[in-house]
């Protein structure tokens, strides 16, 4: 069904909502408020690294960077030995209007990044080298080659401003005492000036487009609004302290002079499109415009993208689309598939959005194609192989860059420079990676870059990331230490990641000592206070998190992490209704969150709304079709509120065929306390897999807590299921043979060699000490050898976590050791409990 | 190209004559080439009478001494 007879898809780069919203309100902005009155608007989720061309390309295309290749603001000619800006030769995949080229569809794109050289699509594209400006203002200005298809379109070139053309009179809108500058001293006006002449030439073409030419689909991207607010976001209210009057006065009305001219040009845009047109306006990143503002841009490639704030805008009407609606959770992957489907057209599965099917006023179902790469009917339109790159046009969208900030300026080694912008677009690379947790192939790249550039500490705390997030927690911790001892190690950022790893070393005292002593140098950051509130958590002060957490939003209120550390305080504590709107706030903002979604479907379930909640608990089985606690979640809605038993049925049935469950293990070699521990499980409240044929004895006077079929396990291991959801005690030369289909959390007990021996020779009735006879060496190693392979298996098996307790360091501090174990075992145990278990009188073997 | 449909800009359905001023303003710059168009065709017919009546043309754009902005200094 096709929704949409025409779109025109309106990209403002860095608009965002925080400043547009007071402008509405304001009545600056008319024209968009009107459009927004008669459609729907939203936040727009932008991805990692938020890069313009990478941005841009991934809305094109549906896909991600490791999908479609632009990687950067430059790419490495590999021809000339040297960078050149990223070109439209470097995308891999289709495009919007290549989809459309072979459906036989006309489309108009103009000024996209990166467009050139323009393709040869059905319809026209106008280079993003355009309306670039190099000569000076009377001397010759020819277009860069490869800036106009088709050929015969290149009159185009008259509608190109020059900043020499402008007069005072465009100024003044932006820069009302402009009169007063010094341009000698001041170059800011000749900044507005070359923006608004760019601007103004994409505009010129995509007006003449509109009206002389016919086209299905017409995408024009206006950059003006991203570079405004890079060169005067600083002068914009409130003042700011580092900010002198003179300047601030003469500059504080450019950025909102910036959206008020794109209101004047979208009031054309749209009488030229009509109303019977679907028009989308997005932009791929926002901007910070507020308190959260940075201090100071940091010295790296790119480090302007550090004033972009994580959510873009979106807003469509047109025939079909709902209006005065607000709609949740974009992100720029939708947009592809949502403009696929306004046409009628199948999306292809190898893209990563979703259709914003909230956005129509009535039901759409989505069709499906596997890819359209694989498509080969109909001409597509894209470029011819390999061609050489036009150095002229190259080198002046390069000095626009280096000027903006966004390169750095090339060093006199050519091939040192063109190493240097490899390596960061294999940083960029690995970012998205990340974005899709595709973790383990990010490390791969990170481990590379970062040995060949130890100095470059994004590098490292990148490599942390992945580390802590596929749960290479040795790894994490020498890479950590490393760090901490480089010279340029940012103090702020590393004890944040040194306290998250703490936390993943279940050791949340530490991560708490650290955090307060932090402090003083991180309390500007959303993050900081999240992660304390994530410690809290763990310690089970779930009052005091959600304060924690509320400190951030205070910082930050779109900070989607926080409403959903909200929401689970409020959980915990019983507060249903509140921790649903907190979710809800969290979905809002950040709908691929999984999390946020189980988090709704609790609060709901408590709340009694048991229908609402099976829509939630079902999002996370979308989001995350692996999550067991979900499933389990709808077979029990079903099973005991809805009454629909072959709906509980699917679900139960599912989780027995595809999803196995969690088992916790208490393993280590004989005599290492893991009957202690199993003990402290089974006073903390948790169920135990046992048969209590082992009796206690003089040996373990509070008892063995054993199962006798895991003996067993050699030959059989499939008792398994029997502890799923439950703690078992395995001794470690087992481990290797439980099966792999599991998730294990294993807590590992550790005790020195010569008291193990001692122990167990105790046990075993003969009353001397090691030392008194010849040390058995050859047990000794046999049972080292045992603990190599057992911990070779948790290495290996994905399934399995481990926390390595020490038998003397939970004798000598249970209470840590309780709160640890909890924290690692995520549930809501009795820590006091736990305590009672440990009896230091039992401590009996001490080496000597 | 959808031949009925009326695209001229707004501001220039308004009864009142509208003045295209030589120096041009922001409004035209957003009606994107037709205002371009416009303010341009201005300038040359300005451009025009003052050669016919035997005066210097002074277009700004060539003889400004400063910057690229098409601004002059407050010098």
């Amino acid at each position: 069904m096709r929704l949409a007879k025409k779109v025109l898809l309106i990209g403002w780069d860095a608009a965002d909502w925080k400043i547009i919203s007071p402008m509405l309100d304001a009545g600056l902005l008319p024209t968009l408020n009107k459009f927004v009155e008669q459609g729907v608007m939203g936040n727009m989720a932008t991805l990692d690294p938020p890069l313009s061309p990478i941005l841009w390309t991934s809305i094109a295309t549906g896909k991600t960077a490791d999908e479609h290749g632009i990687l950067g603001f430059v790419e490495p000619d590999t021809v000339n030995q040297t960078v050149r800006p990223v070109s439209s030769r470097s995308r891999k995949v289709k495009a919007l209007w290549n989809i459309f080229s072979q459906k036989g569809l006309k489309s108009n794109v103009v000024g996209w990044w990166p467009s050139n050289p323009a393709e040869p699509i059905n319809g026209a594209m106008v280079s993003n080298f355009y309306q670039k400006v190099k000569a000076k203002y009377g001397e010759p200005w020819p277009m860069p080659d490869g800036s106009i298809h088709p050929k015969e379109l290149e009159h185009l070139s008259e509608w190109r401003v020059h900043p020499g053309e402008l007069s005072l009179a465009h100024i003044l809108p932006f820069v009302p005492d402009a009169l007063k500058v010094d341009q000698e001293k001041d170059k800011h006006l000749s900044s507005v000036a070359k923006i608004l002449a760019e601007c103004s030439s994409v505009h010129g073409a995509a007006t003449w487009l509109m009206q002389n030419t016919e086209w299905d689909f017409m995408a024009v991207y206006y950059d003006a609004i991203d570079h405004f607010c890079h060169g005067f976001m600083k002068f914009h209210p409130p003042q700011r302290k580092n900010i002198p009057d003179n300047l601030y006065a003469l500059y504080k009305d450019v950025v909102q002079g910036a959206y008020r001219f794109h209101d004047m040009m979208l009031e054309r845009l749209l009488q030229l499109a009509g109303d019977d047109t679907t028009v989308m306006i997005i932009s791929d990143h926002g901007f910070h415009s507020d308190h959260l503002r940075p201090n100071r841009i940091p010295k790296e490639p790119a480090g302007p993208a550090f004033e972009h704030a994580p959510f873009g805008i979106f807003t469509m009407k047109g025939p079909h689309i709902k209006k005065d609606e607000r709609i949740y959770g974009a992100t720029l992957l939708d947009i592809a598939p949502t403009v696929l489907t306004l046409f009628g057209l199948p999306v292809g599965r190898d893209m990563q959005g979703k259709v914003l099917n909230q956005s129509f006023d009535k039901k759409v179902e989505t069709e499906l194609i596997d890819s359209w790469e694989s498509v080969t009917e109909g001409n597509a339109g894209m470029l011819p192989g390999e061609e050489r790159e036009d150095p002229w046009a190259a080198k002046a969208a390069m000095d626009q860059l280096i000027e903006l900030g966004y390169v750095e300026k090339p060093g006199e080694d050519k091939e040192k420079a063109m190493q240097k912008i490899t390596d960061e677009s294999q940083f960029y690379l690995s970012r998205v990676l990340m974005y899709r947790k595709k973790y383990l192939d990010a490390i791969i790249i990170l481990e590379k870059i970062v040995e060949e550039n130890p100095d470059r500490l994004r590098y490292g705390l990148a490599l942390n990331e992945c580390y802590m997030a596929a749960n290479k927690i040795a790894e994490s911790r020498l890479l950590i230490d490393k760090l901490r001892s480089s010279e340029t190690a940012e103090l702020a950022r590393l004890d944040l990641l040194e306290a998250s790893l703490f936390i993943a070393e279940f050791k949340p005292r530490k991560a708490m000592e650290l955090l307060e002593k932090a402090e003083k140098r991180s309390a500007h950051l959303p993050y900081y206070f999240n992660e304390l509130g994530r410690v809290y958590q763990r310690l089970g002060k779930w009052e005091k998190s959600q304060a924690t957490y509320n400190r951030a939003l205070d910082i930050d209120v779109n900070n989607a992490s926080a409403h959903l550390g909200i929401a689970r305080a409020l959980l915990r504590t019983k507060k249903y209704a509140e921790a649903a709107e907190e979710s809800i706030a969290a979905i809002g903002l950040m709908y691929a969150m999984p999390q946020a979604h189980y988090c709704l479907g609790e609060a709901l379930y408590h709340l009694k709304h048991y229908e609402d909640a099976v829509t939630a608990f079902g999002m996370v089985t979308s989001l995350a079709p692996g999550s067991r606690k979900a499933h389990q979640w709808l077979a029990k809605i079903y099973r005991e509120q809805l009454h629909d038993s072959e709906k509980a049925k699917y679900h139960q049935q599912f989780i027995m065929e595809n999803i196995k469950g969690t088992v916790t293990v208490v393993s280590g070699l004989p005599r290492t306390g893991t009957s202690m521990v199993m003990q402290m499980l089974q006073q903390g409240g948790m169920e135990i897999l046992t048969d209590n044929i082992r009796n206690s004895d003089n040996n373990n006077p509070k008892g063995y807590l054993e199962f006798e079929k895991v003996k067993a396990t050699l030959r059989d291991n499939s008792w398994v299921n029997e502890a799923t959801d439950k703690a078992v005690k395995v001794v470690a030369p087992l481990l290797p043979f439980l099966p792999d289909n599991y998730s294990y959390k294993i807590i590992f007990m550790q005790r020195d060699m010569d008291e193990v021996l001692r122990s167990q020779q105790v046990m075993l009735g003969h009353n001397r000490s090691v030392k008194q006879d010849a040390y058995p060496i050859a047990l000794a190693e046999a049972f080292t050898k045992q603990l190599e392979k057992a911990n070779a298996w948790i290495a290996r098996t994905p399934g399995a976590e481990v926390l390595k307790l020490n038998y003397k360091d939970v004798i000598a501090n249970p209470l840590e050791a309780a709160e640890t174990i909890t924290a690692f075992l995520d549930e809501d145990l009795e820590i006091e409990k736990m305590v009672s278990a440990v009896d230091e009188k039992l401590y009996r073997n001490k080496a000597e | 190209m959808e031949e009925e449909k009326d695209l001229t800009p707004q501001i220039f359905l308004s009864n009142e004559k509208f003045e295209i001023p030589e120096e041009g303003m922001l409004g035209l710059l957003a009606l994107g080439d037709v205002g371009l168009k416009m303010w341009r065709q201005k300038r040359e017919s300005i451009k025009a009478s003052i050669q016919s009546s035997g005066n210097t043309v002074t277009d700004k754009s060539v003889d400004q001494k400063t910057t690229d902005t098409g601004l002059t200094t407050t010098d």
